[in-house]
């Protein structure tokens, strides 16, 4: 089994966020701490669970991003991913998922992967769109929001249970090679190991600019970023820890929905 | 030639999909901006019956695809036959519902339709002959607008965000068609049943829901002893919480889990996300807890309380049981 991961770097979503009022998106910038999309790290473990019931499987990994992006690469080698590439772009601001699978299609076109995994979603830009995006643009069947998959290798067939509305299932039957998008809970993704990390310290990750990659253009732009509008009046309570619960009590009780 | 903007209508088991009339609604802003025609395109076996249903209150034409064999979802013979139909009808936009469907769909047929696609749309606007689509990034921390570039633009909607409003126009006309393609790569096994919403959090008219800001499972008692405070009370969860199995999956609040409307939603160490957002914002009264004073929760909340929920839960355990005692 060939098996190709598609990871993405997104801002750590816990901390405060700046916007870009020239690019109209979020600021880039090394203020903010990147990680993993963890949809992603969950496509990695799926992979790694996959080589241990397949051994001679072989599993790569590339991103799309700065520099910077290298990061997520030695983590996936961590985990236990046998070859990283990284398609380098130092392009600021938003990046359409077309131009991203765009340049991980063609990457991958000549590879003959069995298998492409990423996460359903990212976490940043929340449209889901660069993992369907490459099957198509590979002529691969797709599945999206995966939860469990089995793959029958002996028949070239991969099942797999798709999470739709309220948490129900669609099952379907693959032919190889296809495309999944991995949902969250699908497995827990383990920790790096340190000897593993330490490996992957001392490789050369191959690095191939996207623009010698191919050319693309956008087909759709931000116009405009903004923070959130309100949809209640959200009232912010203040003093101590106690002199805000008794207020929110006094407010609750107020409302009658103490009883 | 008009334009015309096609909706692709999901339905299930002879029944159109609840989403689909806020499908209806954002093709009526949308034809307000456009003057394009909105024609509602559905794919299926035995479709007639429920495609005269789709014309209902509405106006549009339908245009319903039977395809044989085609019982359910199945995404090959979807977007084989979606991409030859629409090739044929060239819409100048492509709506959809970002549910699992929808998301399955639109980018691929924007790929095969050489579209720009915007996913999860919550408003359109227009300014200037130029139509926008306003949709949440980074987990709801910002709001950003888009424009598309193409002569075809693939739109989702995101669920929640369009009330349905019937025009009360006459009904429009449905033409079937058929068209036979057989899935070679892809075969459809139907649908499993999920676990189902847990019934004390469908019918709970108080929920104490708990986020990642609770850190460990064992603060989740201090949770349960927050809900025993109030009667009809339950405890329920975001995505993260029931995904490490700290509560069954039947706790969980959200488009992929359970939509609720109590009188009173605690959110407690949650950031709000879009799709959490979208399963709790019919409650009466929300207040929020986190440690996070730009958290998008605090943007729905009517109360905000910026500190760390497990000093305050305590507090707040004492401060309620007072006025229980007074009255």
């Amino acid at each position: 089994m060939r098996i190709l991961l598609c990871i993405k770097e997104v801002p750590e979503t816990d901390a405060p966020i700046m916007l870009d009022q020239a690019s109209r998106w979020i600021r880039d910038n090394n203020l903010h701490c990147y990680r993993m999309n963890r949809f992603d790290e969950c496509a990695v473990e799926e992979a790694v669970l996959i080589k241990e019931k397949f051994p001679d499987s072989i599993l790569d990994v590339v991103t799309v991003g700065p520099k910077r992006a290298e990061k997520i690469l030695l983590r996936a080698l961590g985990m236990g991913v046998d070859n990283a590439t990284h398609i380098l772009s130092e392009h600021t601001g938003y990046l359409s998922p077309f131009i991203t699978a765009s340049w991980i299609a063609k990457f991958a076109s000549d590879k003959d992967y069995d298998l492409i995994l990423t996460g359903v979603i990212s976490e940043d830009n929340m449209q889901g769109q660069t993992g369907p995006m490459i099957a198509e643009l590979l002529s691969m069947p797709c599945a999206t929001s995966v939860i469990f998959e089995r793959i029958s290798y002996e028949e070239r067939l991969i099942y797999v249970e798709r999470e739709i509305e309220s948490g129900a299932r669609h099952c379907m039957k693959i032919l190889l090679p296809a495309l999944l998008t991995v949902q969250s809970g699908i497995n827990k993704p383990r920790y790096p190991s340190l000897s593993k990390t330490l490996r992957a310290k001392k490789l050369r990750i191959p690095v191939i600019c996207s623009d010698a990659l191919l050319k693309v253009e956008t087909r759709e732009r931000p116009e405009l970023i903004r923070h959130p509008s309100k949809s209640r009046q959200s009232l912010i309570l203040e003093g101590t820890l106690s002199e805000k619960a008794l207020e929110l009590a006094a407010i609750l009780d107020k409302k009658s929905l103490i009883k | 030639m008009e334009a015309t903007v096609a909706l692709i209508a999901e339905h299930f088991n002879g029944a159109l999909s609840p989403t689909f009339f806020e499908l209806i609604t954002f093709a009526n802003k949308l034809k307000i901006v456009t003057q394009a025609k909105p024609t509602i395109v559905m794919l299926g076996e035995e479709i007639e019956e429920v495609a005269n249903k789709a014309t209902h209150f509405n106006g549009f034409d339908v245009i319903a695809i039977e395809v044989p064999g085609l019982a359910s979802y199945n995404p090959e013979t979807y977007k084989a036959v979606l991409k030859s139909f629409l090739e044929e009808l060239k819409p100048s936009f492509v709506c959809l519902v970002q549910t699992s469907t929808g998301a399955d769909l639109a980018p691929a047929l924007s790929v095969k339709l050489g579209a720009a696609c915007i996913s999860s749309v919550q408003e359109i606007s227009s300014e200037s002959g130029r139509i926008t689509f306003l949709r949440s990034v980074l987990g709801g921390k910002a709001q950003a607008v888009f424009s598309a570039m193409t002569d075809i633009t693939v739109v989702s909607i995101q669920p929640g965000c369009f009330e349905r409003a019937d025009t009360g126009a006459c009904s429009g006309n449905v033409n079937v068609s058929r068209r036979a393609y057989r899935s070679l790569r892809i075969q459809d096994l139907g649908v499993r049943p999920g676990p189902g919403c847990d019934l004390l959090l469908s019918e709970a008219k108080v929920i104490i829901s708990a986020g990642r800001g609770i850190r460990q499972k064992q603060n989740l008692a201090l949770l349960f002893e927050l809900a025993a405070m109030f009667s009809r009370s339950a405890v329920g969860c975001t995505r993260p919480l029931s995904d490490s199995g700290w509560l069954n999956s039947g706790s969980q609040v959200g488009l992929s889990g359970a939509i609720v409307s109590p009188d009173l939603y605690v959110a407690c160490g949650i950031s709000g996300a879009q799709q959490h957002i979208a399963g709790m914002q019919g409650s009466g009264f929300v207040v929020a807890i986190n440690t996070d004073h730009y958290a998008p929760i605090f943007n729905h909340s009517d109360v905000c309380v910026v500190c760390d929920v497990i000093e305050f839960a305590p507090e707040l355990i004492k401060a309620i049981a007072k006025y229980r005692q007074v009255t």
